[in-house]
C-alpha cells in the first residue's frame, strides 16, 4: 500500500490544523514540506507507505483548480500559500478533509506533524 | 564540406542541423534512445499517435533557431548592449535540441520514479550542481520541491552536460544551458541575465515557449485532430521584448494576436478532446501503475530503474542478472510482457479487456443525467459524491479499483472512524464524505450483481494531466502597438478575449469505467450507459 499525498493536501490540512489554534493564514513552502515529511514518517512507522507529490507543476496545478482557497504569497523574504480573506477552517475541512483515507488523516492532525508547523 | 545536414520534417520542411550536433549529438546512442520514448499517451484514441521524442527535439531546435534569429535582432534594436548574444543564441538552441535527452520512458507517465526516496528533489538537484561545477547555481534552485522543475527536465540538463560536454567551454555555460532547460531564472538583477531570462522563458515557462508550440502543432499534426492552425513563424517573427518595472521581458508585436488566440484555442481544445479524453486518460492510469509495479520488484537499494544509470550507454546491472542501458520504452514493454507479467500487463496488451468508459465526453455524460437533474442541487450532490470517490481512490495504490476488498475497507475505516477521537467538524464531514462513498460502490455493486457483471469499476479524474500552461501567466504577456513616439503596451489578458476561458471547469470532470464480461464477442451490449447512470444518481442523490 502506498499512499500519494498532493501539494493541495499538504497546504489545506497544514493550513486548517494553524487556524484551528487561530495562528496564521500562510505557510512557507518549507513549512509545507517539512509537515508532509512528518506526516511521512507518521504513516511508515505505522506500516504504511506514503510518497509526496511535489513540483512546480503540481503547484501551479493547486493555484489553478483551487483559485478561490489559496494565492501565492510571500512573507518576509519567504514564498509561501495564503489562504484567501473569505474562506475559513469550516471550508477547508468541507473542501480537503472529507476523501482522505483514515490513516491519512490521522497522520495530518499528529501531535507531532502539527509542532512542525510551530504551532 | 557542408556545414548542415538537412531533416525533412512533415511540418516545417527542412530542418537544417549543424553537421556537429548531426554527428556529435543526433547520431549517438543517448540522443536516439528518444526514437524509442513516444511523445504522448494519445495513441488509444488516435492510432497514428506514436510520434516519439526525437522528432519532437528536432522540431523545438528548429523553432529554437527562428526565436534566436528575432529575438537578438529585437534586442539589438532596443539596447544596446556588449554581451554575446550570438553565443547565447547558440546554447540556447543546444538547449533546444537536448531538452528531452533525459525524458523518462513512456514520458510523463514514468518520470516521478526519477526522484529520491519519499519523491524528494535533493539528489538530483545536487546531481546537478555537482555536474555544472558552479556552486553559486544553487542559490536559484529551489529549496522547495514545490517549487521544482518536472524531475525529466533536470535529468535533461544532467545528461546534456554530461554527455555533451564538448559543446561548453566555461561552467556559465553549462549553467545557462541547464537553466533554460529547467526553467530556473537568474535571480540576480544584472541586463544580461534579464536578457538570458527571456531566452530561458522561451523554453520553459508558463507561457508560449517553443517546447509547447511544437507539441501543439505536431500533436494536431500527427493525430488528425482538427483544430485551428497555429502560424508559428508569423508568432515568431513579431517576437520582442518590452521593459516592465524596470526589467525587460518576452512580448509580442501586435501581428501575432490572432496567433496568440489560436495558441489558447489549440490548447484548449487538446486538452479537452484528447489529454483528457477517458480512453487516453485510462492509457495513462495503467502505464503509472505498470511502471509503479516495475520499480518496485526491481529497485533494489541504491540501484533504481529510473536513474542516471540506466539511461547511460554503459547502464546497469540489477538482481537476478537484469542489465538495462538507454532506459526506453522498449524496456519497459519487454519487463512488462516478459519478466513481470501481471493483469495490468494483460491489460495493457489485450486491449479488449480493458474496462470500458460509461460515457465518453462531458456531452454524453449530461445528456445521461440531464432528465433526471437539469443542474442545481441534485445535480451538485451526485458530482460531488462521484468527485470524493475518485479523490479518495487515486491517492492510494491498492484501492484504485471498486471492488469488494474497496468496500470492506471503507465498512472498517467507517467504524473506526466513528469511536476514534478528532474535532467534530472533521468528524462529521469525513463521515458525510464516507457515506456518499459507500453510496456510491454499494450502487454499483448492486448494478453489477444485477447485470451479472463483475464488481469491478474504476473512476478517474480529468485533472490528472498537467500542461504546464498557466493562462494568469499568459495573461500577463505583452503586446507591442508600435506608435508615433515609440510603443504602447498592453497585456494579452486585457486585449484577447479567449484568454478568459476558465481552465478548471474540465479538470473536474469524472469518468466511470467498468469491466465488461469476459469472451464479449459482441459490441456494447452487456451493459446500457444510461441505466447505470441513472441508477447511481438515483442511488446517491435520494
Amino acid at each position: 500500500m502506498c499512499f500519494y499525498i498532493g501539494i493541495e493536501d499538504l497546504a489545506a490540512n497544514a493550513m486548517i490544523e494553524m487556524l484551528k489554534k487561530g495562528v496564521r493564514r500562510f505557510l512557507t513552502y518549507n513549512e509545507i514540506e517539512m509537515y508532509g515529511a512528518e506526516v511521512v514518517q507518521i504513516l511508515r512507522e505505522n506500516g504504511e507507505k506514503a510518497v509526496l507529490i511535489l513540483s512546480r507543476e503540481n503547484t501551479d496545478a493547486l493555484f489553478r483548480n483551487y483559485s478561490e482557497f489559496f494565492e501565492e504569497s510571500e512573507q518576509n523574504g519567504k514564498r509561501g500559500i495564503k489562504l484567501k480573506e473569505n474562506k475559513e477552517v469550516e471550508d477547508l475541512i468541507q473542501q480537503f478533509r472529507g476523501y482522505l483515507a483514515l490513516d491519512v488523516l490521522l497522520a495530518f492532525m499528529n501531535q507531532r506533524s502539527v509542532q512542525v508547523l510551530g504551532a | 564540406m557542408k556545414n548542415y545536414k538537412r531533416v525533412k520534417d512533415p511540418i516545417y520542411g527542412y530542418i537544417k542541423i549543424p553537421v556537429t550536433y548531426m554527428t556529435n549529438i543526433v547520431d549517438t546512442s543517448v540522443f536516439q534512445r528518444l526514437r524509442r520514448v513516444i511523445q504522448t499517451s494519445y495513441s488509444p484514441l488516435y492510432s497514428s499517435a506514436v510520434h516519439n521524442r526525437f522528432v519532437h527535439s528536432m522540431g523545438v531546435f528548429y523553432l529554437g533557431e527562428l526565436t534566436v534569429n528575432q529575438l537578438i535582432k529585437e534586442v539589438r534594436k532596443k539596447i544596446n548592449l556588449s554581451m554575446d548574444l550570438e553565443g547565447i543564441g547558440e546554447l540556447f538552441k543546444l538547449a533546444c535540441l537536448l531538452h528531452d535527452v533525459g525524458h523518462a520512458p513512456f514520458s510523463h507517465t514514468g518520470e516521478g520514479f526519477y526522484l529520491g526516496k519519499d519523491h524528494n528533489y535533493t539528489q538530483l538537484h545536487n546531481k546537478l550542481i555537482e555536474t555544472i561545477g558552479n556552486e553559486n547555481f544553487s542559490k536559484d534552485i529551489p529549496q522547495d520541491s514545490s517549487s521544482a522543475a518536472a524531475p525529466h527536465e533536470i535529468m535533461s540538463a544532467i545528461i546534456g552536460i554530461l554527455e555533451f560536454g564538448l559543446f561548453f567551454d566555461s561552467v556559465d555555460q553549462k549553467e545557462f544551458f541547464a537553466r533554460c532547460i529547467t526553467g530556473y531564472k537568474y535571480s540576480e538583477g544584472t541586463i544580461e541575465n534579464n536578457i538570458k531570462n527571456c531566452f530561458i522563458s522561451m523554453l520553459n515557462s508558463k507561457v508560449i515557449d517553443v517546447d509547447k508550440l511544437d507539441y501543439l502543432i505536431r500533436d494536431a499534426y500527427i493525430t488528425g485532430f482538427d483544430t485551428v492552425n497555429i502560424d508559428f513563424e508569423r508568432l515568431l517573427s513579431s517576437l520582442t521584448i518590452s521593459k516592465e518595472n524596470g526589467k525587460y521581458k518576452i512580448a509580442y508585436y501586435k501581428n501575432a494576436i490572432s496567433v496568440i488566440e489560436n495558441v489558447v484555442y489549440a490548447h484548449d481544445a487538446e486538452r479537452k478532446w484528447i489529454q483528457t479524453h477517458p480512453v487516453v486518460l485510462y492509457e495513462a492510469y495503467i502505464l503509472q501503475h505498470i511502471i509503479g509495479y516495475l520499480s518496485e520488484k526491481i529497485d533494489d537499494n541504491d540501484k533504481k530503474l529510473f536513474s542516471l544509470e540506466s539511461l547511460s550507454k554503459k547502464g546497469q546491472q540489477f538482481k537476478n542478472g537484469l542489465s538495462i542501458s538507454l532506459l526506453c520504452d522498449d524496456d519497459i514493454i519487454y519487463l512488462m510482457k516478459n519478466s513481470f507479467y501481471s493483469q495490468l500487463s494483460e491489460e495493457f496488451f489485450e486491449r479488449r479487456i480493458r474496462r470500458h468508459p460509461v460515457w465518453k465526453s462531458e456531452a454524453e455524460y449530461k445528456a445521461f443525467v440531464l432528465d433526471m437533474a437539469s443542474g442545481g442541487s441534485l445535480l451538485e450532490k451526485f458530482e460531488q459524491a462521484m468527485s470524493v470517490t475518485a479523490k479518495y481512490l487515486i491517492k492510494s495504490t491498492d484501492s484504485w479499483v471498486i471492488d469488494d476488498s474497496l468496500i470492506a475497507k471503507l465498512e472498517k475505516e467507517k467504524e473506526i472512524l466513528i469511536t476514534t477521537d478528532m474535532d467534530l467538524e472533521t468528524k462529521r464531514v469525513q463521515l458525510e464524505n464516507k457515506e456518499m462513498i459507500l453510496k456510491v460502490v454499494h450502487s454499483l455493486e448492486s448494478y453489477a450483481n444485477e447485470k451479472d457483471i463483475s464488481c469491478n469499476f474504476v473512476i478517474l479524474m480529468a485533472s490528472q494531466f498537467n500542461s504546464g500552461f498557466g493562462k494568469p501567466d499568459f495573461s500577463a504577456t505583452n503586446i507591442a502597438f508600435q506608435t508615433k513616439d515609440g510603443e504602447k503596451i498592453a497585456a494579452v489578458g486585457n486585449i484577447v478575449s479567449a484568454i478568459e476561458a476558465k481552465e478548471r471547469d474540465r479538470d473536474n470532470f469524472f469518468y466511470l469505467f467498468y469491466k465488461r464480461k469476459d469472451n464479449l464477442n459482441i459490441d456494447n451490449d452487456d451493459i446500457d450507459n444510461q441505466e447505470i447512470c441513472k441508477k447511481l444518481f438515483k442511488d446517491v442523490v435520494f
